[in-house]
C-alpha cells in the first residue's frame, strides 16, 4: 500500500514540476521581443551644422581672464554619433518606429580655472530630442542653447540672446557675434553667487564667457 | 595532573561568564552634545553664500546646496536611549566646481571633526583625544587669529598636506584654512594658486 502511494507521490511530484517549468518558460518568452525597431527618418548634420562647432581634436584654445590670467583649454574629444528618438511608451514596447539623428559633441577642459566645457549641435540637455540648437554647459552646472536653421544660421526670434553685426575682442574684429545668456544654474538660484552669466559666440566658436560680476574669459588665439 | 581536567572545564567556565559580562555592559544613555571645544567651528549656516578671490584676481563663488540632502543638518542622532548630535554643512563654488563640507559628530567620549573636499579627501580630527584621522597625515595648527584679505578670523585651525604631499589632483587643495564660525576663509590649491575669502 506504502509503495503505491509512494510511486503516485513520485509521478505527481513529477507532473507538477513539468507544469511549473513550461510555466516558467512561458512567462520568460511572454517578455521576448521578437520584432525589431524600425527606422522610419534619418536625419544626419549637414556641413553647415557641423561647422558651428568649429574645433579640431587636440586643439589648444587660449583664453585670458579680464585681470590677464592666461590658460588653455584643451579639446580632449570629439564625437559625432546617432542616436534613435522614441515616442514615449509605457509597458510592453516591441517593434517601436524611431528616427535616427546625429549628433556632435566637443568637450573642452582647462585645469585652472577648472572649466569642464561641453558644446554639441542636435542634443539637448535634457536627453529629449531638440532639434537646431548648439548646446553648450560649463561644469554640468551651467547651461545654455542656441536655436540655429538648417543652413546654419543662428535664429534669435523668441530668445533672449543678442546678435551683434560685428564685436571686437583683442583688436581683432568678429562677425556675427551671439551673445546668449545662460538659460539656467544647477543647483542655486542665488542671485548674489558670482556665476557664468553669458557667453559670445559665433562661426569661430566661443568667444567670450561673461561672469556675472562682469569678469570675462575671452580666447586669445 | 589529575585536576588538569577540573582546571580547564573551571577555565571554560571562566571565559564563558566574562564574555558575557563584557558584552552586556550599561546601555548607553543620556544626550551627547558636540563638546565645547568643537563647538566655536560649527559654522554659522545663515550665510548661505561667499566669495573667493584667487592670487590672479578670479572670483569664485561658494554656495550652499539647495535640493540635496547634504545642504546642512543639525540633529540628534538616536541609538537606543542615547542622543548624539550631529551637524554638518555643504558648499559647491559656481566657477571650479569645488565641494567642500564639513560635518561633526558627538559621541560619548568626544567629538568627530571631518572636512572633506570634492567628496573624496577626508581629514578628520577627535578634539578632546587631539587625535588626527588622515592619509597621509597633514599638520595641523590652531591659529587664534588670521587676517584675509582685511577681515580678521578668530580661532584658526590650519590643515597643511604640503609637507607630506606635492600636489593632490588639481582641485584638491594642498592648505585649508578653517575659522570658528564662518568656516572656509582660505585655501591653497598648490603652491602657485590660493584663495582668500572676501565676504563674510
Amino acid at each position: 500500500m506504502f509503495k503505491i502511494a509512494h510511486i503516485f507521490g513520485m509521478r505527481y511530484f513529477f507532473t507538477m514540476k513539468k507544469i511549473i517549468l513550461f510555466s516558467f518558460l512561458l512567462l520568460l518568452l511572454s517578455g521576448c521581443c521578437f520584432e525589431d525597431d524600425v527606422e522610419v527618418a534619418r536625419y544626419n548634420l549637414s556641413e553647415e551644422e557641423l561647422s558651428l562647432i568649429p574645433y579640431t581634436q587636440g586643439q589648444e584654445v587660449i583664453f585670458m581672464h579680464s585681470n590677464g590670467y592666461e590658460f588653455v583649454a584643451n579639446v580632449e574629444n570629439i564625437e559625432t554619433e546617432w542616436e534613435r528618438y522614441y515616442d514615449f511608451c509605457e509597458w510592453f514596447c516591441c517593434g517601436q518606429d524611431y528616427f535616427s539623428y546625429e549628433v556632435k559633441r566637443v568637450y573642452m577642459n582647462s585645469t585652472y580655472p577648472s572649466l569642464n566645457m561641453r558644446i554639441r549641435i542636435n542634443e539637448s540637455y535634457y536627453g529629449d530630442y531638440h532639434p537646431m540648437g548648439v548646446h553648450f554647459d560649463i561644469n554640468h552646472r551651467h547651461f545654455l542653447s542656441i536655436p540655429y536653421d538648417s543652413s546654419g544660421t543662428f535664429v534669435l526670434d523668441y530668445t533672449d540672446a543678442i546678435l551683434y553685426d560685428s564685436i571686437v575682442l583683442n583688436n581683432k574684429v568678429y562677425r556675427c557675434v551671439v551673445e546668449k545668456p545662460f538659460d539656467f544654474h544647477m543647483f542655486t538660484d542665488d542671485s548674489t553667487v558670482v556665476k557664468p552669466q553669458s557667453i559670445l559666440y559665433n562661426s569661430s566658436g566661443l568667444l567670450q564667457i561673461i561672469m556675472s560680476n562682469n569678469e570675462t574669459y575671452t580666447v586669445q588665439n | 595532573m589529575k585536576h588538569t581536567p577540573f582546571r580547564i572545564r573551571g577555565l571554560f567556565i571562566v571565559s564563558v561568564v566574562t564574555m558575557f559580562l563584557s558584552s552586556c555592559g550599561e546601555p548607553l544613555e543620556g544626550t551627547f552634545n558636540i563638546c565645547d571645544e568643537a563647538k566655536i567651528y560649527m559654522v554659522d549656516t545663515t550665510i548661505t553664500s561667499f566669495s573667493f578671490v584667487d592670487n590672479f584676481g578670479i572670483t569664485e563663488s561658494f554656495y550652499m546646496h539647495s535640493r540635496t540632502w547634504y545642504e546642512q543638518h543639525l540633529y540628534y542622532y538616536i541609538s537606543g536611549e542615547a542622543y548624539f548630535q550631529h551637524f554638518g554643512v555643504a558648499y559647491s563654488s559656481s566657477l571650479n566646481d569645488f565641494f567642500f563640507m564639513v560635518t561633526m559628530r558627538a559621541d560619548d567620549e568626544d567629538t568627530f571633526m571631518e572636512i572633506e573636499w570634492n567628496q573624496r579627501e577626508r581629514f578628520g580630527y577627535y578634539f578632546l583625544q587631539n587625535k588626527i584621522e588622515a592619509t597621509p597625515k597633514p599638520n595641523m595648527e590652531f591659529i587664534d587669529s588670521l587676517a584675509i584679505q582685511g577681515v580678521t578670523y578668530y580661532g584658526v585651525i590650519k590643515i597643511d598636506y604640503s609637507s607630506v604631499v606635492t600636489q593632490k589632483d588639481p582641485l584638491t587643495p594642498l592648505v585649508t584654512y578653517f575659522a570658528a564660525k564662518y568656516g572656509l576663509i582660505r585655501f591653497d590649491v598648490n603652491e602657485n594658486i590660493w584663495l582668500e575669502r572676501v565676504s563674510q
